[in-house]
């Protein structure tokens, strides 16, 4: 019998989807227009029925549909996302710091996006923008593999170059809105990109995400079945039969498209892939199969519940996803450094 | 069964301007536990790592009639193992999940009902039954090194590598590791080991080679060419060696020659 969960893992899964239900549900009832379980299922019945709807039904039902599960299923599948995304990069480059965000991935996809939105190429067709921003992870991904080999698989090392490459491309990204602040059309909407945001989302904007985020799944199990071989260095997982090589390639790609779709729907939201295969590990052990499944799940809860207090916080006016998950990002990340450093020192 | 021979056509082996193996030639005998011995920095683990396959190298190895490059990494995987020195690890895997790596190429990830009685057999062999759900974090240096000699040994291999595998262990586990290393030969795979004691070398080995600078000094039966002549020419020192009241060779004593 092949056993891809233990029964140990098959119940933090069970936690984790029980999790997200109820973050589904809170995010779905939550925020300025209130109304009850018992009117949004009557409203829904009537739909299904196919029956009229009165005014305020109709405002109930918009309010349900094109806000809140527009935004519902924007953070989720970004969540979803960047996790998985985290839990590849963390295997691939050895290093539980090395989360997508923290290497400049994150900022990369956000530069080209960006770029091609101050350019007018992107503008109404979030396609070309996901092309974009796949194209800008890939860019830093690229430059981080190519160091890390220079660097002949140093574990500690591509968070420096990380921590770099984030800076740089955060200083570009600033550098293209400083052009676009003036243009009060256009400002808003590229601030969403470097901040972080779900207004203004549709969610039919975000299907095209969702067989994305099935066959980076599909593939990256296949993935994290060698990433764990490769957690034994190079050379070891070399000697098992992993071809580190080809590896490398596609986790790469997949991480690149993971991020860029996810920085195509919700901008620059980042440490969801830092903090959450983390925790992860923590509960469920190291090994990447599980951990990237309770992963996708557990991200897609962290974003959406993030959403829920960035909307409902201060109602007046929303605060960007992106600036609350790096409030809750940067200390975590300062306290996993710490005691990174403090486990080296006393080795 | 099918036992693998190894041979060593021409290997060279730089990393930058540096040479590291200069045109190794060898014929490795089957089923036999073979020592590599030489002062530090004569290119012994980097020799290890050309007939694991490990390196680009100039020169052939072929292993039984193939060329080993021209071998795709699991069919490699399937046919030598390898463990190098001071193997890394990077999170908290269980023991067991370790031992289960060694298995990777007969499963790809999802082991089975065998791969998982393989991986159970050895660390009952390695004493490391009962650590086997905790962390390799909370192993001491020895207990870790035991799972990466059962992970090893678990790949089923008929060509075993083993650059200092000794390292860390206590006496118990050493002679466990000769045990494993006989028996296994018994049923015809080869060892091949780099050995720092050469007690252990002269007591356990069937065949060494010496190597020196990159190059191959002298190969061959172990008792013809572990002499004192040999030896003393090898590590710089001058060796005596003294033998029992069997006449077998017993104790070693060096000499700085200056």
């Amino acid at each position: 019998m092949l056993k891809v969960m233990t029964s140990k893992e098959k119940k933090f899964m069970a936690g984790a989807m029980l999790i997200f239900i109820l973050s589904c549900i809170v995010s779905l009832f939550s925020g300025h227009y209130g109304f009850s379980v018992n009117d949004a299922l009557d409203v829904f019945w009537k739909v299904v029925r196919k029956q009229e709807l009165n005014a305020s039904e109709l405002t109930l039902w918009r309010v349900l549909i094109d806000l809140r599960f527009s935004r519902l299923l924007a953070t989720c599948l970004a969540g979803a996302m960047l996790a998985a995304a985290g839990v590849l990069s963390q295997g691939l480059f050895r290093n539980a710091l090395a989360a997508p965000s923290v290497l400049g991935v994150t900022s990369g996809a956000s530069f080209f996006a960006a770029m091609f939105f101050y350019l007018g190429w992107g503008e109404g067709m979030p396609a070309q923008l996901a092309i974009a921003s796949v194209f800008g992870s890939l860019v830093v991904l690229g430059m981080l593999h190519a160091f890390f080999k220079y660097f002949q698989g140093s574990v500690e090392i591509i968070i420096f170059l990380g921590i770099a490459l984030n800076t740089i491309f955060g200083a570009l990204t600033s550098f293209v809105v400083m052009f676009l602040v003036e243009d009060y059309q256009r400002a808003p909407q590229i601030m969403q990109w470097i901040f972080g945001g779900v207004a203004n989302r549709h969610w039919t904007d975000c299907l095209w995400t969702m067989p994305i985020l099935f066959f980076a799944l599909i593939a990256g199990s296949r993935i994290a079945l060698q990433l764990d071989v490769l957690s034994f260095g190079q050379l070891a997982a070399q000697s098992m039969g992993v071809a580190v090589k080809r590896l490398h390639f596609w986790t790469i790609t997949w991480i690149a498209v993971l991020v860029g779709a996810a920085v195509a729907i919700v901008g620059g939201v980042s440490f969801v892939g830092l903090i959450v295969p983390h925790v992860g590990r923590m509960m469920i052990g190291a090994r990447n199969l599980p951990l990237l499944l309770f992963s996708a799940v557990n991200g897609a809860s962290l974003l959406i519940l993030s959403d829920v207090i960035a909307r409902t916080l201060r109602p007046s006016a929303e605060i960007p996803l992106g600036v609350l998950t790096a409030l809750l990002g940067g200390p975590f990340f300062l306290t996993l450094i710490v005691s990174r450093m403090r486990g080296k020192l006393s080795q | 069964m099918n036992l693998i021979s190894l041979k060593l056509k021409e290997v060279h082996f730089h990393i930058g301007q540096a040479t590291i193996l200069k045109s190794v030639n060898l014929e490795v005998p089957i089923g036999k536990f073979i020592t590599i011995i030489g002062p530090n920095g004569s290119g012994k683990s980097h020799l290890m790592k050309c007939m694991a396959g490990l390196i680009h190298f100039a020169g052939t190895v072929e292993l039984g009639e193939e060329n080993l490059m021209y071998l795709s990494h699991a069919e490699r995987a399937r046919r030598r193992s390898w463990l190098g020195q001071n193997p890394e690890y990077e999170f908290n895997y269980s023991l067991r999940d370790c031992v289960l790596m060694g298995r990777f190429s007969h499963h790809n990830g999802l082991p089975g009902k065998e791969d998982r009685s393989r991986a159970e057999q050895e660390l009952v062999y390695w004493g490391i039954a009962h650590l086997a759900d905790r962390g390799m974090n909370q192993l001491s240096q020895g207990e870790r090194q035991r799972a990466f000699l059962a992970r090893t040994f678990a790949a089923d291999t008929k060509l075993i590598l083993l650059d200092e595998p000794d390292h860390n262990l206590d006496v118990k586990a050493k002679l466990l590791l000769f045990k494993k290393i006989k028996s296994i030969c018994l049923e015809g795979a080869t060892v091949i080991a780099v050995l720092h004691s050469l007690y252990d070398v002269m007591e356990h080995s069937d065949w060494a080679v010496l190597l020196k600078n990159g190059e191959v000094m002298d190969a061959g039966e172990a008792q013809l060419v572990l002499n004192e002549r040999n030896l003393s020419k090898l590590l710089d020192v001058s060796v005596s060696i003294g033998p029992d009241h069997q006449g077998q060779p017993s104790w070693l004593r060096f000499s700085d020659p200056f």
